[in-house]
């Protein structure tokens, strides 16, 4: 038995070793800041929170767990007990724990595997990744080896007529079973069926590293790798200084280490494809599949496979992606699919320049006029015509400022998103807040070029609003662009830019507390709050719009997704200025959809690009007489002030 | 003398007839298209029409700039004016050239100061209007289509002579000449529908087509429009396109560039369809709807389809 | 075939009306205005050269631009592009807004230029409109020219060359030495180069050639001159545009058929 299970063991040595051997051609990642939140993280997981969040799945992996855990337990302490000599199996312990507790625990087990063959043979849920014979593989031998479990059990209750076998339901259950076999059969069947358990325990052991039973090890310790608390879905950084540099994800050696970790902590459960914005519109991305795909390569390739960016996974499918970051809040075992896609997406952009018309078009115009929106028939200040804001370089105390309010392009050129920058300004000036724009000195954030995987353009936009701002003394920022708000927050640390930034929908939320934004609103409108990708999800900010909604006396109902699950509209990542390879209906359109089966007349964000987005997609499902409303939480309030 | 090279006599041609009408001077007609047409010019002013036996398209502009530069000479013209359009455009610089004097191009008005002539033409995409004198004569100008009153017909009558188009080196040959992409001719179409960026996809000019048919016109597009490679380029309206003026000018999701808005200065009226109720193209409209586009399309081919 | 793209900077052409202004004393707009960027059909010109060098028709793209000062945006973004040499003529004493002027520093460049066979130019620079600079080009170098061109390819000895014409597009055979003018199409989209690219363009030399280095006196340069300026503004823009509104779009639809019909624009009646 030792033999096999150094043998087993052998085997599983090296599988880990060749994995480890990939895991450690990654660059250099930090995991060890935020530890309390990342303990606190992984006793969740392994209290089995994340795999719950989905019901039947959950059970079954809980199940299976739990089952799998105490079965384990047990047979520890039959090898304390037996081969080391700790005597522990007697007494009150040996009934409550080795028979009952096993034993029941080793049913749940069955039951576990039981609920997964139904699941994965009969339901059949489209995002399942299906790969056959190797699910079978993984399956039967551990329903096998727990069915020989009971066997064994029952065989010996059957031969020793233990007095207790009360204490062990489903051993007693099958040594009934058994009992025809007669006991000189069951006796000189035991050794041989015993055998069969261990040496097939053991194959399965030794498999574990080659098969995504690896999970056992890997889930739990990529939850702990994990970043914890924002920012997320946020790209490695590139050294343009470095000699050769290097720009995005082509070989292994491009990823972070915990990137290549993430792929072998896939459970292949395909969570993250069946939220997928990109893929509910018939898209050609799947994160599941990036992920698969990555990693199959990867493990086939070595350090030498690839081309990752666009031949391993392909430019459409990466183009495609919405940056939303519903992957990452659906996976149970933290995987950070984002930043590995927008790390492919750099290659695709900066080397091989393998780019959707829309992109190119856009970074040009970013370079050229430092907005991204081309054509555009207004300057940056022209919204703010018939406004008394004093702009930040007429100010002569910045000090005496409240907060610096930072526009943002969408605001300065879209038409539409002028009017959600007028309303703040209402309500600001309503409340007596001392604040001043930014407004001409604004360059675009660079969002848009650092998601489209256009480092080098992000680079200088970045630097250049750092320096103005830092310039300038600016310390505390408003914006009612979530994009804005995630750059200004959290991305342009790196440049030096360490602000307290709040989001419109925060401040309004404290100044309607304070008393300092008086509300007469009109009772009864039915609205929905669509939870902005780059507000909920990047900054887990899901409360402030929905208490500003609240205080409106609006009747609030929500969409089927919402809050950490909601979907996105489909402008994220850059899809605000590019189309990609769409044959299905577009991601707006779904979205606007489950908004209007809430019921609500109008459907309100807090984001100017959810706004276009949704507008545009009410439009395309209006039926006549139904028509969607679209709004930012700051017009409603404005229209509600008491004056 | 005051030379006026054209290819019929069309709609733009009387334009550059009144045009030349006030520059106070004799006028000949050089009939570079249709020779039956001669007879015609001297009721709109001309004094002497010249037609050409021979091919003017074989050599792209060689044979023409070469008939034209002759003639010109032996004219001992002041002025030689030229509609401006996709063949005049290459023309009118190397005439002047070979003349020795100065190209005007995109002119909307002429006055004469001292008995010398002002021309005005538009630059920076329409968004800026420039004055200018020329320091050497003859000028060659091309006229932008809509920027000059027709001539009037009179009861002249102009002499017609027949000259021969001048060989030329060969140099450069007309291979193939592709039909227009659609069938109505946009300079000379009453009605045009024009799409922009805000249609979103190929498959919307289908429709505009078919709306086109309806209302018997011709579909334009905008420079975006061209340039997403939803409508070919020689349907492409504006400064660098074609300059248009028919009596309705449907604008639909076209913001309203300058660059767009100075092809159709000409057009009686536009009707602009955006979603965007700031969109510059207001300015500009003589109506606007704020709508959705493909509900505009499918609206209109409805009822125009019921109406028949 | 070694081809001299022609490139211009000129202000932001997608400047919007409202924000453009003119300097009466300059009579132009004046330089802060906006950025001075590569402009539209330059980016075209340059992106069929690139494509033509793609294609194996041409070896050696040069990019020729004749500025004062020390322009940044194009000649830079040309060798970003991989092109094999850059080359500004230090415009003193000449004015851009003159393509007489702009053409005599252009010949002179190309002349001194090794055999330039292929010479493409953008249809016209999108701040003065003139659409001049590559026919004189051509006369002044003796050189065949097309205008209007969207797409080149080999035939045989020469070019076949599309452009648009009235009435739809012709085919031409060109034989080099050429000037070509270029016009926008979907398929001339300036690319985008790599960033590595972009790199070692800012460590690349440009070649710079004043006035005086290209034997042009400045008798010479003032005597090329053709167009005075006299005035120059920014002319006002009206609005009376009559909005059709209304809840149901059939109805609207039907208001604006009547409209155009009451204003006897339109008529559907046989």
């Amino acid at each position: 038995m030792y033999a096999s299970m150094t043998v087993a063991l052998l085997v599983f040595a090296y599988g880990v070793w060749r994995r480890l051997r990939i895991w450690r051609l990654g660059r250099r990642q930090v995991v060890w800041d935020h530890l309390g939140a990342r303990f606190r993280r992984l006793l969740a997981a392994l209290l089995q929170a994340t795999v719950l969040r989905r019901r039947l799945p959950g059970v079954m992996h809980a199940l299976v767990f739990f089952g799998f855990l105490v079965l384990f337990g047990g047979t520890l302490v039959v090898f304390l007990d037996s081969d080391l000599g700790i005597k522990l199996n007697h007494g009150a312990f040996y009934l409550g724990f080795e028979s009952l507790t096993v034993d029941l625990f080793g049913g749940l087990f069955l039951l576990g595997l039981a609920i997964a063959v139904y699941r994965r043979y009969l339901l059949r849920p489209w995002f399942l990744e299906r790969r056959e014979p190797s699910d079978a593989l993984l399956l039967v031998p551990l329903l096998l080896i727990a069915l020989t479990g009971f066997a064994l059990e029952g065989m010996r209750l059957a031969v020793v007529h233990d007095r207790w076998g009360g204490w062990s339901p489903i051993g007693l259950a099958f040594s009934h079973a058994l009992a025809p076999l007669g006991r000189s059969g069951l006796r000189s069947a035991y050794p041989w069926l015993w055998a069969a358990h261990v040496l097939m325990w053991h194959a399965f052991l030794a498999a574990i590293p080659y098969t995504k039973a690896m999970h056992w090890f890997t889930s739990p310790l990529n939850i702990f790798f994990s970043r914890p608390v924002a920012p997320r879905g946020v790209p490695a950084p590139t050294d343009f200084d470095a000699e050769p540099v290097r720009l995005g994800i082509s070989a292994p050696a491009d990823m972070t280490w915990k990137q290549l970790f993430d792929l072998d902590a896939c459970t292949e459960c395909g969570r993250c494809e069946s939220v997928c914005p990109a893929t509910a519109a018939g898209k050609p991305l799947s994160p599941k599949r990036v992920i698969l795909d990555l990693r199959d390569a990867i493990r086939a390739g070595g350090a030498d496979a690839g081309p990752l960016a666009g031949g391993v996974v392909l430019p459409e499918a990466l183009w495609a992606c919405t940056t939303c970051r519903a992957c990452e809040e659906a996976c149970p075992v933290g995987i950070e699919h984002v930043s590995t896609i927008i790390g492919l997406r750099q290659n695709l952009a900066m080397d091989q320049v393998v780019v959707p018309p829309g992109v190119a078009e856009t970074v040009t115009a970013l370079e050229a006029r430092e907005h991204p929106f081309r054509g555009a028939s207004s300057g940056r200040t022209d919204w703010l015509e018939g406004l008394e804001v004093q702009e930040l370089d007429a100010v002569e105390d910045a000090d005496d400022l409240e907060v610096v309010y930072w526009i943002g392009c969408a605001a300065a050129f879209d038409e539409r998103a002028q009017q959600i920058a007028r309303a703040l300004v209402r309500v600001l000036q309503h409340a007596g807040v001392r604040f001043a724009v930014v407004a001409s000195k604004e360059r675009c954030n660079g969002d848009v070029a650092r998601r489209t995987g256009n480092e080098f353009h992000y680079d200088m936009l970045g630097n250049a609003n750092v320096e103005m701002l830092n310039g300038a003394g600016v310390t505390r920022i408003l914006t009612h662009c979530p994009h804005c708000l995630q750059q200004l927050r959290h991305e342009y640390r790196r440049f030096g830019g360490d602000y307290e930034v709040v989001h419109h929908t925060e401040l309004v939320a404290s100044l309607i507390e304070q008393g300092r934004v008086r509300l007469a609103p009109d009772a009864g409108e039915r609205v929905t709050f669509h939870d902005p990708c780059y507000l909920g999800r990047y900054n887990r900010q899901f409360d402030a719009p929905r208490l500003v909604l609240d205080a409106l006396k609006v009747q609030r109902v929500e969409m089927a997704r919402s809050r950490g699950e909601s979907f996105c509209c489909g402008a994220g990542g850059g899809h605000a200025f590019y189309e990609d390879a769409d044959d299905g209906e577009k991601i707006n359109a779904i979205r606007a959809r489950e908004a209007a089966a809430t019921g609500a007349s109008t459907v309100v964000t807090a984001c100017p690009f959810c706004l276009t987005m949704l507008a545009s997609g009410a439009r395309a499902v209006s039926s006549g007489e139904q028509s969607l409303r679209t709004r930012d939480v700051v017009e409603l309030v404005a229209e509600a002030l008491a004056d | 003398m005051i030379l006026v090279a054209l290819w019929d006599l069309g709609p733009a041609a009387r334009e550059a007839l009144g045009a030349a009408g006030r520059l106070g001077d004799e006028i000949a007609v050089a009939l570079l298209g249709d020779p039956a047409s001669a007879e015609e010019a001297g009721a709109y002013g001309a004094t002497q029409a010249f037609v050409f036996d021979g091919d003017f398209a074989g050599s792209g502009g060689e044979a023409a700039i070469a008939a034209l530069t002759e003639l010109a000479r032996e004219l001992g013209a002041r002025a030689v004016l030229l509609p401006r359009d996709d063949r005049t455009a290459e023309i009118a610089p190397r005439l002047a050239e070979r003349l020795g004097g100065t190209a005007v191009t995109q002119v909307v008005a002429i006055e004469l100061t001292d008995g010398r002539p002002v021309w005005t033409r538009s630059a920076y995409g329409g968004k800026a209007l420039v004055e200018v004198t020329a320091a050497a004569e003859p000028v060659v100008a091309t006229l932008t289509r809509g920027a000059f009153a027709p001539a009037e017909a009179t009861g002249g009558t102009a002499t017609v002579s027949t000259r021969s188009a001048p060989a030329v080196d060969g140099a450069v040959e007309l291979l193939e000449r592709e039909a227009p992409s659609t069938g109505a001719s946009l300079e000379d179409a009453k009605v045009i529908v024009s799409g922009g960026a805000g249609l979103g996809a190929a498959e919307a000019f289908r429709e505009l087509e078919e709306l086109a048919g309806l209302l018997g016109g011709a579909v334009g597009a905008s420079l975006a429009a061209v340039d997403a490679g939803w409508a070919p380029a020689d349907r492409q309206v504006g400064l660098t396109g074609k300059v248009v003026s028919p009596d309705v000018y449907f604008a639909i999701g076209i913001s309203g560039a300058s660059q767009h808005l100075a092809g159709i200065g000409g057009a009686k009226a536009v009707v602009a369809v955006n979603t965007d109720a700031d969109a510059p193209i207001f300015a500009s409209a003589r109506l606007g709807v704020v709508m959705d586009c493909h509900t505009f399309i499918r609206s209109m081919i409805e009822q125009l389809r019921s109406a028949t | 075939m070694h081809a001299v793209v022609l490139l211009k900077e000129i202000l932001d052409w997608e400047l919007p009306a409202s924000k453009f202004r003119v300097d009466d004393e300059a009579k132009r707009p004046p330089l802060d205005l906006g950025p001075s960027l590569l402009g539209p059909f330059e980016q075209n010109a340059l992106e069929l050269a690139l494509q033509l060098k793609d294609a194996g028709v041409v070896t050696r793209v040069t990019a020729l631009l004749a500025a004062p000062g020390e322009p940044v945006d194009g000649l830079r973004k040309a060798l970003a592009l991989r092109c094999d040499e850059a080359v500004q003529v230090v415009a003193e004493g000449a004015d851009a807004a003159d393509p007489s002027q702009t053409a005599e520093l252009l010949v002179a460049a190309l002349r001194r230029l090794e055999s330039p066979e292929l010479v493409l130019a953008g249809r016209q620079a999108g701040d003065w409109d003139h659409g001049q600079v590559g026919y004189l080009v051509a006369e002044r170098l003796g050189l065949p020219a097309v205008g209007l061109v969207f797409r080149a390819e080999r035939d045989g000895d020469r070019l076949r060359v599309w452009r648009v014409a009235p009435g739809g597009v012709e085919q031409l055979g060109v034989r080099p030495p050429a000037v070509l003018t270029v016009t926008s199409d979907a398929s001339l989209q300036l690319r985008m180069g790599s960033v590595m690219d972009r790199m070692a363009a800012n460590k690349k030399p440009i070649t710079r050639w004043t006035v005086e280095d290209l034997g042009l006196s400045p008798e010479r340069l003032a005597a090329a001159r053709r167009l005075e300026i006299v005035r120059t503004w920014a002319p006002e823009i009206e609005r009376q545009c009559e909005v059709i509104d209304g809840d149901d779009p059939a109805e609207i639809v039907a208001t604006v058929l009547s409209r155009l019909e009451e204003l006897k624009l339109l008529s559907r009646s046989p």
